[in-house]
């Protein structure tokens, strides 16, 4: 692989932000940013995830290939994420119950987040090696939490803003993501080649 | 109230119904995809390899010629109707603005320059990256560009011409508002060298292939 | 039997309404015709799998149920994704991953779970093809403003003049944002009886 480990991460984090370059996370992007310190646990739990999903799609992709089934690949994958939020959900019931119930809903809910998909997707269609595939999963989880950070930081002062009524809730999210994501645009070639 | 019906059995018989489903589709569609892949490479080498007429896919191991599939070779070398080498048609991808530029170049051994230029496949950002498809000065610069060699590196490595001087012919008239997509290029252009440099050892082996099939074709049209 | 079916275009718009399903319609409709396709897709996956788990239904036990709905829902976006690379590999390379990610739009799931799972076979029938229809109809929304706004274009035929300068922004993700915002605003204004202007400031949503 010709880019860097760094490269990768920063790419992934910042350049082509998962959430706003990608348009990848937007549901829990959208649902549980309204206060910054649920974003903030769930952007952990969301690069965790990434991380474990990360080395299984790596595994079973080189699997899949070995057995000569490719089309397995997509069921694979969700089947693997879908056991990985199972027992995220498991261990943090066990070890923080006040974090468990803090995250309510959502956490099973990172199965279906397009984000965790989307990074098996893409990592598999790039061929990353081992290394780059950690770092990839590194610097998705990075800038999805970043972004997260970002939108509930702005959401929580929006609250206290008069919006009209046509607006509130999910357009005016739309329109403060749609600025952050012009302001990342601003990272463009940051990593790559020159 | 029914009897729940029981995890197990449930879950491994939906299991095994759906892998049979899809290895089912995957089959009866197995076909046509091949088609159509064949179909858009044919395409890509016709456009940077003009007059050709017939594909033979390469790979290169241990300094020797090796047949390979067109769509699992390292190049495709292209002849025209009379079974002369017109080119060989290199694959190349190379990291660009937004995501992996996949891209095709037309190399011709002889001359040691470019035929032409093709992008397979890009998610530059639409009207300014993506111009690196359709710039007409840019894709006019690149055809004929001087990739001469210097043992397994390029003589004059190619680079963006400077605006106002004149142009040498292993520069690039760039894109304005696609700095990384053009650069992106160029780096991608000068990484092949190597290959190039592989192909060029091989040039004996693939100018005789061809007499080969010429005589084959005749004998077979005859 | 028609009100299972208007209900999805208008009323519980998915995406409008439901806020579902936004990862697609914001990254595949940056042209009207990638938006229809993908939107047909997901209507395609919708109904066949609402079929499916509506016929079993009753062998479906609790607690399996998700992970059961979402082998079902993947097997046919897998069928849905080869599909569409035998009919043109261009329009599958211009979807890229997002046929994959069909498989994770939260629509097809939540329909599963609150309907298909619950209702035989003919209603279910319904709801997908109205959800599906809704879905496409968003997408599309979307995907034309954004084509017509930043390429000049509209399924690939000229509309603007040539003289027009297009909004590339448009065809970017920040777009992609501004462009849902302003759709959902106006689905909102024409859906509201009495519109009352600004509201008085609110608790943390």
């Amino acid at each position: 692989m010709d880019a860097s480990l760094a490269s990768v991460f920063v790419n992934a984090c910042l350049v082509n932000n998962f959430v706003l370059a990608y348009f990848l996370g937007i549901c829990p992007f959208l649902g549980v940013s309204g206060r910054v310190d649920t974003a903030m646990r769930m952007g952990g739990a969301v690069t965790f995830v990434m991380l474990v999903s990360s080395v299984c799609a790596f595994g079973i992709h080189r699997l899949l290939i070995l057995i000569g089934a490719p089309y397995l690949e997509l069921i694979s994958f969700i089947v693997v994420i879908a056991s990985a939020v199972q027992l995220v959900e498991m261990f943090v019931r066990r070890t923080s119950p006040t974090l468990f119930r803090a995250l309510g809903v959502y956490l099973p809910l990172i199965t279906t987040n397009c984000a965790i998909l989307g990074l098996a997707v893409f990592q598999t269609n790039r061929g990353y090696d081992f290394p780059h595939a950690l770092a990839y999963a590194l610097g998705a989880g990075a800038g999805f939490s970043l972004a997260l950070l970002l939108i509930s930081g702005i959401r929580e002062r929006l609250a206290l803003r008069a919006v009209p009524d046509i607006a509130q809730g999910l357009a005016i999210t739309l329109v403060v993501a749609g600025i952050l994501s012009l302001a990342f645009m601003g990272f463009a070639g940051m990593g790559s080649v020159r | 109230m029914s009897r729940q019906p029981s995890v197990l059995p449930t879950m491994v018989g939906v299991a095994m119904a759906c892998g049979f489903a899809i290895a089912l589709v995957f089959q009866a569609t197995a076909g046509q995809i091949e088609r159509n892949r064949a179909e858009l490479l044919e395409q890509a080498v016709a456009e940077v390899l003009p007059g050709v007429a017939n594909l033979r896919g390469y790979a290169i191991a241990d300094n020797a010629l090796t047949d390979a599939a067109t769509d699992q070779a390292q190049f495709i070398a292209g002849y025209d109707q009379t079974g002369a080498l017109v080119g060989v048609a290199l694959p190349a991808r190379i990291m660009g603005y937004q995501d992996t530029i996949r891209m095709l170049f037309g190399y011709d051994p002889v001359s040691e320059r470019l035929t032409g230029f093709a992008v397979l496949d890009s998610r530059e950002t639409p009207g300014l990256g993506s111009k690196i498809d359709t710039d007409p000065d840019f894709l006019a610069s690149l055809k004929g560009l001087d990739v001469q060699l210097a043992g397994h590196t390029l003589a004059n490595e190619a680079t963006l011409a400077t605006w106002g001087a004149e142009r040498a012919p292993w520069q690039v008239d760039g894109i304005t508002g696609a700095t990384v997509s053009s650069h992106a290029v160029i780096q991608a252009i000068n990484d092949t060298a190597p290959a190039l440099a592989a192909i060029r050892a091989q040039l004996p082996a693939l100018k005789s292939t061809s007499k080969v099939r010429a005589e084959s074709t005749e004998g077979k049209d005859a | 039997m028609p009100e299972e079916l208007l209900k999805g275009f208008w009323r519980e718009n998915p995406v409008f309404v439901q806020a579902l399903g936004m990862c697609p319609t914001l990254a595949v409709t940056n042209s009207a015709i990638n938006a229809l396709v993908m939107g047909l897709a997901t209507t395609v996956v919708l109904i066949a799998s609402g079929a499916v788990i509506s016929t079993i239904r009753q062998r479906i036990p609790k607690q399996a149920r998700i992970a059961t709905f979402i082998l079902i829902i993947a097997t046919f976006v897998t069928c849905v994704d080869y599909g569409i690379q035998a009919l043109d590999l261009r329009l599958h390379a211009a979807l890229g991953a997002f046929i994959s990610l069909i498989v994770v739009n939260c629509l097809i799931l939540g329909r599963m779970e609150t309907f298909a799972s619950k209702r035989p076979f003919l209603p279910t029938l319904f709801d997908g093809l109205g959800m599906g229809g809704g879905f496409t109809l968003a997408l599309l929304c979307l995907g034309s403003l954004r084509e017509i706004l930043g390429a000049g274009t509209l399924f690939g035929i000229q509309l603007l003049p040539a003289a027009f300068e297009p909004w590339v922004v448009m065809l970017l993700p920040s777009g992609g944002f501004f462009v849902l915002a302003l759709w959902v605003m106006v689905f909102n204004r024409l859906r509201q009886p009495n519109p009352t202007g600004v509201a008085e400031t609110r608790g943390a949503i």
